[in-house]
């Protein structure tokens, strides 16, 4: 399968640009929920924006349940994607899940990464007692996620959305994001969200040798402030900001602050 | 006896002597650790073709290999161009599909292992260089040999525990008492109702002569033992025989009444007696 039409990747911005910057999707969106950030660095740098497989336009037919069980088969996408930047490390910045795969594709193949941006994401979203780590969610917690995924797809989808879109005041963006989610294979979605809820790759932390932006927002559902902070103090010379934004999806309820941040580290 | 020669008959021996208590799923790893010792390689680890899309990292030495999962079409190239027979690599190709695997390494060995249904390669590497002689070679191909074996043996048995885990439980979950006895007076089984209510410590497999005897106690506990008995000479009168809506009332403190069908099972790997005892 060609990796263009695998993962629905489109090429933006200056195709002339010294820089490339890639942009890896959360789950539950896909490449267009860059869509408000993207004009602001068409001049300088040259774009690549794809879909996670099982995600957004990403080739249904290529998703494979083994593959995805966790974190790898994401990996190995983003390596062969990061491979499309023309011999030159680019800047990669991943929302949500995708954080955590670029730092470990950037991890295995730090040859293709300039730099790290993470939105959101989290080495570990279940409690963890023996090490005092808190992830934000216990076992009962993600039971119930998933369980409610199972038995109700629609209804889980319809709870869930303005819970991590969060700013009530627009509910045209969390009933955007519902609409995004409908729009998922609830199987792939339950399996997906496994393979992400379960994930532990805290170990993976200390070993980036990229320099790593950190973006937090507030009353972000899915990673609390003290998941950023663990980020900060294991990945080496990493660098945390608070930006003035609600919930999890800050690309999409404030891209003026995601852009503003992203302005001063790349 | 030539060096090579002997390491893989030291192969043969380690690995028919491996522990059958333990479980099947180790044994493959330790094979391939045997491997990775004998032939004093710095990496072994078994790449499996899961299907079109995946292929993972499995049994690996070291194990932080363990898991990564490799675009499995310019491998299958790989091997195809090969003929899948075992590719030698003194040093890699320029266009080698298991960069991240052979990272660090200087010379590998490609051991393909074709079997239904997850054809799988074994990968073995070195960070000094190697000669890989035609000693070195028989004795990979030996290896090959008890490799495949022994992948065969483990996918078998992992497919009947998945099966046999699959049916108990869902034996497990009927409302019904099920017992089966088999003709053969090796084997029987009952689920959960059944163990509860014929007083047998547990579920699962049970000797024909014990669940026989737990059976005539219950029908020896029943009110209506001598109607039981008589039917029960008339549905025994031919193997083909079947009942259903028996009633065994049974009295004692807390008295029920079953209704109990019995039917016979026969098919051409087994034959028995399907007895199932509804509240």
């Amino acid at each position: 399968m060609d990796l263009s039409k695998k993962h629905n990747i489109h090429f933006a911005g200056n195709p002339h640009a010294g820089k490339t910057l890639v942009f890896g999707h959360g789950f539950g969106v896909d490449q267009q929920s860059f869509s408000q950030i993207i004009p602001a660095f068409e001049q300088d740098y040259h774009i690549i924006l794809y879909d996670n497989a099982g995600g957004g336009q990403a080739d249904l037919s290529s998703y494979s349940y083994e593959r995805y069980e966790s974190l790898e088969g994401y990996v190995t996408d983003l390596t062969a994607i990061m491979g499309l930047t023309r011999g030159t490390p680019a800047t990669f910045i991943g929302h949500s899940v995708s954080g955590m795969i670029g730092v470990m594709a950037a991890n295995r193949q730090p040859h293709l990464f300039d730099k790290l941006v993470l939105i959101g994401s989290s080495p570990r979203y279940l409690n963890d007692q023996p090490t005092s780590y808190i992830g934000g969610f216990d076992e009962v917690a993600l039971k119930a996620l998933f369980e409610a995924m199972q038995t109700n797809y629609e209804a889980w989808v319809i709870g869930f959305s303005p819970q991590a879109m969060r700013n009530a005041d627009r509910p045209e963006l969390a009933d955007q994001f519902a609409r995004s989610l409908q729009a998922l294979r609830p199987d792939i979605a339950l399996a997906v969200a496994k393979a992400i809820f379960f994930l532990d790759h805290r170990e993976e932390l200390p070993k980036v040798t990229k320099p790593t932006l950190i973006i937090q927002t507030a009353n972000d559902i899915v990673v609390p402030p003290v998941v950023s902070e663990y980020m900060e103090r294991h990945i080496p010379g990493s660098k945390r900001i608070k930006i003035n934004a609600q919930g999890h999806f800050p690309q999409i309820s404030a891209p003026g602050e995601i852009i503003a941040a992203l302005q001063s580290f790349v | 006896m030539i060096k090579w020669e002997s390491k893989a008959l030291d192969f043969i021996n380690q690995t028919s002597r491996w522990d059958k208590e333990k479980h099947i799923s180790s044994f493959l790893a330790f094979s391939i650790s045997l491997v990775k010792n004998l032939l004093l390689a710095d990496v072994a680890l078994q790449l499996e073709f899961e299907n079109e899309h995946s292929a993972k990292v499995k049994n690996a030495s070291p194990n932080f290999h363990n898991g990564a999962v490799v675009n499995p079409d310019p491998v299958r190239q790989l091997l195809y161009r090969n003929a899948f027979k075992t590719i030698y690599w003194p040093e890699f190709p320029a266009d080698n599909p298991l960069n991240d695997q052979l990272e660090d390494l200087l010379c590998a060995v490609i051991i393909p292992i074709n079997i239904e249904p997850h054809n799988s390669l074994i990968l073995l590497g070195w960070s000094d260089p190697q000669d890989f002689d035609a000693g070195f070679q028989d004795c990979i191909e030996t290896i090959r040999l008890r490799l495949k074996e022994i992948l065969a043996q483990t996918q078998e048995r992992l497919y009947f525990q998945g099966i046999a885990v699959r049916f108990a439980a869902i034996l497990h979950s009927l409302p019904h008492a099920v017992v089966f006895i088999n003709n053969d007076g090796y084997a029987g089984w009952v689920n959960q109702k059944a163990a509860d209510i014929l007083g047998l410590a547990g579920p699962g497999e049970q000797l024909p002569a014990i669940l026989s005897d737990a059976m005539t106690h219950l029908r020896n506990k029943a009110m209506n033992t001598e109607d039981i008995y008589n039917t029960a000479i008339q549905l025994f009168a031919s193997p083909e025989n079947t009942i259903s809506g028996w009633e065994w009332k049974i009295g004692g403190e807390s008295p029920k009444t079953y209704r109990v069908s019995c039917l016979p099972v026969a098919s051409q790997r087994i034959s028995g007696r399907l007895w199932i005892f509804e509240e």
